[in-house]
């Protein structure tokens, strides 16, 4: 009953699959910048103000209620104020335009964790004005407001980092 | 005799209507029917260029399995060598592609191709069970594992083209990293660890070589699974598909040897790089349409969801009150006051849907057969093969089977002139489309009445003793005539060849009889004329095998 056939045929339909996997493992190839293209990239974290600061006295008064309470309940960690933070404001001109404007609320459940930036833009290389603010989103006109404004030359296909460290406090390009 | 014709009286009902058939039933849902003649039509092309025994599309499920474990073997062996760390990850793969040119360098290019052949595999696999709706009912946990296979692979195969730390691992891995910041996981976008060159640490590839390790281990988990209520399911391909398939993926390998693109570096961004599309053809579907990773992925997440609940979409055509169907497929009892509690019926069942547990009911034997009703085909082979008539379907067991039989072989009451048929075929009513094939009681072939037709379920239900019986109501030879290979819808083909391996003991295989009185056809849907030969041909020769 068994008949065989090795026809060319059978030849081609048992190298189709494997002519499909030579050609599809690795083209087309795909390009996903251009050679004129560069990328600014700001990436960081930050730990922003309390909602609720103490004042003197309030202060104090924590200190007091802390130090009534029996030696195996004064939680040392707990400091006076709200758990939770307030959000960061970042703004970006991208040659005097304004690209983004951006409230982002710190990471965890009840906001008390830090502030993630991950944002990026792609544009063509060459000389940009770049400048971007950013600032702990609380109604205070004191609040510091962390500002980088530089005129950069991006070299094709580069990523320009931008970070910010607690150490140094201020926006600075990651060398 | 005249016990035996009382029997014939009081037949179930359903033989009263079988016998006025005329209709073909549809099996297939309407909504499978093009893509079902479409695959039906190209299995046709390959069997006629490998053999129905050889055709690579019956064996999809167990090439799978072989291209798994050249993955895994290959896999091995590049782990020996891997060392985690940007630079030395790229480097280790380096020294394996160029300094064990021949045979680190193989390997890795086994491990690339076998795991390309493995995605385009499990897609036509995937295809092949859904057009010809092999996917529903008590398929579904067949189908529901496998379709959760494809996203586990999918993944395994980023991990994998992660870990060289080439071009393309820098763009895998932030484009990974684009779509799993938008699930609610983690606050961190996960793409700060790829911000810069610093940020990539050991402990990174650390994490992602074992996860490379641990999803096999899910997969093989999952294939378990997959494979649970499938009773013999072929793992392993036949040795000439065997041997082609490693042949083909070592010339590849030759050929056309697995490289790393240039060293990743974060400081600069990708440009133009060799995709392999099995795997990563999503993140460049993204990157050109600019896709949001969290919106694609949603949508993508619902379509895949319906996708994976067709089974409970799709439902069985309405059968017409005059199919053809001798023997209905209902639901499978078994009558212990004959059960013995011997292994046959379990052992026939293709979908461990037999059981054999404990007695119950006093009797001196330790088990009696019990149906799983939700896994339970109604292939009826289970009927047959209990040889104490103790299992039926709507009324058939054993004795009625053979009493049916006994009716065709009987001269009708009257006279009416017909002749008593010389052979006669037990024909799967989902082999070929019947109508018009058979005289209007589906006793006869139309354009051969001296053969006796008997229309079954599915060509496993005939059991040695059903053609013995046959031969001594006076038939001179007996056709059985079902589906070739995976064509068959209750996997009757792998029973055989997966038995055919053991030493043939199995007492309901129609194969253990060996005698040219018995032939088994198994037929192309889309050659009836040639069937009609065949049947006739074969009559012809038992005719005269039994003059001479
Ligand atoms: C690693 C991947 C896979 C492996 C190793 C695999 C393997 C197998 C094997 C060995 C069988 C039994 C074949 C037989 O003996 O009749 C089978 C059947 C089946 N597979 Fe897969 N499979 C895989 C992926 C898939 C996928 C992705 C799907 C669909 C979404 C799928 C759906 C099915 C179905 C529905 C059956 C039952 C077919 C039947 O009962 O005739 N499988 N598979
Ligand atoms: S084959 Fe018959 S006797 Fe044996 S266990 Fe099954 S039902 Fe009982
Ligand atoms: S009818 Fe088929 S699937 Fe159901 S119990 Fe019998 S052999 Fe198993």
């Amino acid at each position: 009953m068994k008949e065989r056939r090795l026809s060319p045929g059978g030849v081609i339909m048992l190298f189709m699959p494997v002519v499909f996997i030579y050609l599809f493992s690795t083209w087309p190839s795909y390009e996903f910048y251009a050679p004129n293209e560069s990328q600014l990239l700001i990436s960081l974290k930050k730990r922003t103000e309390k909602t609720h600061i103490c004042d003197e006295k309030e202060r104090e008064a924590f200190m007091e209620e802390i130090a009534s309470k029996p030696k195996h309940m004064q939680v040392v960690h707990r400091e006076c104020g709200s758990r939770d933070r307030v959000p960061l404001e970042l703004k970006i001109w991208l040659d005097g335009v304004e690209s983004l404007s951006k409230v982002i609320k710190p990471a965890g459940i009840r906001s008390d964790g830090v502030v993630f930036v991950y944002e990026k833009f792609t544009f063509k290389s060459g000389p940009h004005d770049i400048r971007i603010t950013m600032r702990d989103f609380k109604d205070n006109p004191k609040i510091k407001v962390h500002e980088f404004k530089e005129h950069l030359d991006f070299q094709p296909r580069k990523v320009t980092l931008v970070s910010y460290t607690p150490e140094t406090d201020a926006l600075l390009i990651h060398k | 005799m005249e016990a035996e014709s009382d029997h014939v009286k009081e037949m179930p009902v359903e033989v009263a209507k079988a016998v006025k058939a005329k209709k073909a039933p549809k099996y297939i849902p309407w909504i499978l029917r093009p893509g079902n003649y479409c695959l039906v039509f190209v299995q046709e092309k390959f069997n006629w260029v490998f053999t129905p025994q050889l055709n690579p599309l019956y064996f999809l499920g167990s090439i799978t399995f072989l291209l798994f474990w050249v993955a895994l073997a290959s896999g091995i062996y590049l782990f020996l060598f891997y060392e985690m760390g940007p630079d030395r990850a790229y480097n280790s793969v380096q020294y394996l592609t160029e300094g064990q040119k021949y045979y680190g360098g193989i390997i890795r290019s086994l491990h690339r191709y076998s795991s390309d052949g493995l995605m385009v595999v499990i897609l036509i696999h995937m295809i092949q069970v859904f057009f010809s709706d092999r996917f529903r009912k008590y398929r579904w946990v067949a189908w529901v594992t496998g379709a959760a296979i494809i996203p586990v692979i999918w993944f395994e195969g980023v991990t994998g083209y992660f870990l060289p730390w080439d071009e393309v691992a820098q763009m895998t891995s932030i484009a990974m990293s684009q779509i799993i910041s938008t699930l609610p996981i983690s606050a961190e976008p996960m793409e700060r660890l790829f911000a810069h060159n610093d940020a990539v640490t050991p402990l990174l590839f650390f994490i992602m070589n074992y996860l490379h390790l641990a999803v096999p281990c899910l997969l093989l988990i999952l294939a378990w699974v997959h494979c649970m209520r499938i009773s013999m399911p072929l793992i392993t391909p036949p040795a000439q598909i065997t041997y082609s398939i490693l042949a083909a993926l070592l010339t590849l390998s030759l050929v056309k040897p697995a490289v790393s693109a240039g060293p990743a570096d974060l400081g600069s961004l990708v440009g133009e790089v060799s995709i392999d599309w099995f795997y990563l053809g999503v993140f460049v579907i993204f990157d050109y349409l600019d896709l949001a990773g969290g919106h694609a992925l949603f949508w993508g997440g619902v379509v895949y969801t319906g996708f994976i609940a067709l089974p409970w979409v799709i439902k069985d055509p309405k059968r017409h009150e005059d199919a053809i169907s001798t023997v209905p497929q209902v639901d499978v009892k078994v009558d212990l006051a004959k059960c013995k509690g011997c292994p046959l019926c379990q052992q026939a069942c293709p979908f461990e849907a037999m059981i054999l547990v404990n007695r119950k009911d006093g009797k001196n034997y330790d088990t009696q057969a019990e149906v799983i009703p939700a896994h339970c085909a109604q292939c009826g082979f289970c009927v047959n093969a209990c040889e104490f008539g103790a299992v039926s379907m709507g009324g058939w067991n054993k004795g009625t089977f053979h009493d049916y039989v006994t009716k065709i072989f009987t001269p009708a009451p009257g006279g009416n002139g017909e002749s008593i048929p010389t052979s006669i075929a037990f024909i799967c009513e989902r082999s070929f489309n019947l109508e018009g094939f058979l005289t209007d009681d589906c006793m006869r072939v139309a354009t051969s009445p001296d053969v006796g037709v008997m229309v079954v379920p599915c060509i496993g239900s005939v059991s040695p003793s059903l053609v013995e019986h046959c031969y001594e109501v006076g038939s001179k030879g007996v056709m059985v005539i079902g589906c070739r290979g995976l064509d068959c819808h209750y996997r009757e083909e792998r029973r055989r060849v997966h038995l055919s391996k053991e030493d043939g003991s199995h007492k309901f295989m129609v194969e253990s009889i060996e005698d040219n009185r018995l032939r088994i056809m198994l037929v192309s849907p889309l050659q009836i004329e040639k069937i009609r030969q065949d049947i006739d041909e074969f009559n012809e020769e038992v005719k005269q095998g039994v003059a001479s």
